[in-house]
């Protein structure tokens, strides 16, 4: 449902659920996860989704390096993050 | 941590905050921006820093500069969690928490999307169409319907200018619904001379914009008055009513817009007189001409006071920061007048433009067609009928109802529903918006973890 226009942005090596996804630098963990095939970023049974990518909603909420409930369209993707969704595999 | 002091702490480093930040700093104030996003430039101006979908911006670059050589200090990945009454701002940054005590505060933190709940808006798939603005000016995220069908249902001025940016990204959209009401073309057009004398240029810009759309050939359905997303566990296909007629199309991506709204969560955490604003559909704190806001010492700039774009945002920010140093004396009467009038009288201007955008797309009624099946509070779950039978129980204050069913209690803390709700009131009770009020906004603004606070010397 999404793809990455061509960027000369650097790769970040990011692991999602133990996968590795490649991210850009500039990318955040929501933006990166979107490109990636990720509908939701949390598997809770009301299917929380991200509505606003601007830290409002709330609907992006993962855990990110061992930190729980973190918006993931405000943190930067840093190379070795570890992104936990809970899905077995993207929704895509 | 210990606390530390400046003239102006300003919240937000978009158009407003940055302009508010450059007038402040060439007066001679210690300014301080804070900024929740990791760069500068809000979300309007979003990456004009550097980021992946930077494109020539020297507005931008410019007011930054100015900011910076005039000694405005910057806190990026910091969010304002609490301002108390002495105006001292209390911050996390994902790390610790800090204290600043201002003097004076900008609140510059512009716009978030009107929600905008229909039949299946929680299914994974559906996202407001801002947000495919910010995935690709982050990223370079675009929608592909080579992978699955986009489409776009909603209305406004960011629609036409989403799709354009969009494009330009290679990003390719399947079908656009055009959810706003037939005939309003003509409702506006009383305000269109008004306009053109005042704003020719940005007019122009968007019928620009109407006719590149027009050429590139996506399929447009207008009048849409009922549309739904059909699917398990995740969307599948959209179903849209015109005319009586319905019609289905397949679609894993559906993006929605109606319009945007001022962000009113510090506002109304500091408990600044608010309106409801029966055009927008939305609480709004009241200003006067500077930005000033019912309360001493603070100041709000920018979309978060009422919706004026970003040509309105910079002299918003400038007058902002004028006012706040006349207040803390640093600008006599005189000087003030001199310097506020340019901008003033381009405020006029651009008020004069905003009368026939408004007037294009006035925002759907959520309570209208708004089945009992659908979610109202997304983080809770909570369905329009599950709040109807509590309000038509009596319980027909928002906080109340907040207690009853935890609807505003979830993670959003009410930035969701919290309109919506009050709405619901409205529509259940036939009282006005305005009479009944809205959810009570306490600190912190965003979690932050027990630890921060173990380490936190709340030193004034």
């Amino acid at each position: 449902m999404f793809k990455r226009a061509p960027s000369p942005r650097p790769v970040v090596a990011i692991t999602v659920d133990g996968k590795p996804v490649e991210a850009r630098r500039g990318d955040t963990v929501a933006s990166a996860l979107l490109a990636a095939g990720y509908l939701s970023f949390t598997d809770t049974p009301r299917r929380v989704t991200p509505y606003c990518l601007i830290g409002n909603c709330f609907g992006c909420l993962c855990e990110i390096d061992g930190r729980r409930g973190v918006q993931a369209c405000l943190a930067p993707v840093r190379d070795g993050m570890v992104v936990r969704t809970g899905h077995k595999e993207p929704d895509r | 941590m210990t606390g530390t002091g400046c003239d102006v702490a300003i919240i937000g480093a978009g158009p407003a905050g940055l302009s508010a930040a450059a007038t402040a700093a060439e007066l001679g104030l210690a300014a301080v921006v804070i900024e929740e996003q990791a760069g500068p430039g809000g979300q309007v101006w979003r990456g004009f820093d550097g980021g992946p979908a930077a494109t020539a911006n020297p507005a931008a670059h410019a007011v930054l500069a100015r900011a910076r050589s005039a000694g405005a200090a910057f806190r990026f990945a910091t969010t304002v969690v609490d301002i108390d009454r002495t105006l001292g701002v209390t911050w996390y940054d994902g790390l610790r928490l800090g204290r600043l005590q201002a003097r004076a505060v900008i609140i510059a933190t512009g716009t978030v999307e009107r929600p905008l709940p229909f039949p299946g808006w929680t299914l994974p798939g559906v996202i407001g169409l801002g947000a495919l603005q910010i995935a690709y000016k982050t990223g370079g995220v675009v929608p592909d319907a080579d992978t699955g069908e986009v489409v776009v249902a909603g209305q406004g001025p960011l629609v036409l200018q989403c799709l354009a940016d969009l494009a330009g990204g290679g990003a390719r959209v399947s079908a656009v619904l055009d959810i706003g009401a037939r005939g309003r073309m003509a409702a506006a057009l009383a305000s269109l001379p008004g306009a053109l004398g005042a704003r020719p240029g940005l007019l122009a810009r968007g019928a620009g914009l109407l006719w590149k759309r027009r050429l590139s050939g996506v399929p447009t359905h207008r009048g849409v008055e009922r549309f739904e997303a059909l699917g398990t566990d995740h969307v599948e296909a959209v179903r849209f009513t015109i005319d009586g007629t319905t019609r289905t199309l397949p679609c894993r991506l559906l993006a929605v817009h109606d319009g945007v709204i001022p962000n009113t969560q510090l506002p109304r955490l500091l408990k600044l007189d608010h309106v409801w604003r029966p055009d927008t559909r939305c609480f709004t704190p009241t200003v006067d001409a500077h930005g000033r806001s019912s309360r001493d010492g603070v100041w709000i700039a920018g979309d978060g006071a009422g919706i004026g774009g970003v040509l309105d945002a910079e002299p918003g920010g400038r007058l902002a920061a004028l006012d706040a140093a006349r207040f803390l004396g640093r600008l006599d009467g005189d000087a003030f007048e001199q310097k506020a009038a340019t901008d003033r009288r381009r405020r006029a201007g651009n008020r004069k433009a905003r009368q026939f955008i408004d007037a294009l797309d006035p925002p759907r009624d959520p309570a209208t067609g708004l089945d009992d099946e659908t979610i109202v509070c997304r983080c809770e779950g909570l369905t329009a009928g599950a709040l109807r039978t509590v309000i038509r129980g009596g319980v027909d204050e928002p906080n109340r109802v907040k207690t009853a069913t935890r609807c505003g209690m979830g993670s959003c803390q009410g930035r969701i529903c919290g309109n919506l709700l009050t709405q619901l009131i409205a529509r259940e009770t036939g009282r006005p918006e305005e009479q009944i009020g809205a959810l009570r906004i306490r600190p912190p603004l965003k979690p932050v973890p027990l630890g921060a606070f173990a380490d936190f010397e709340d030193t004034p």
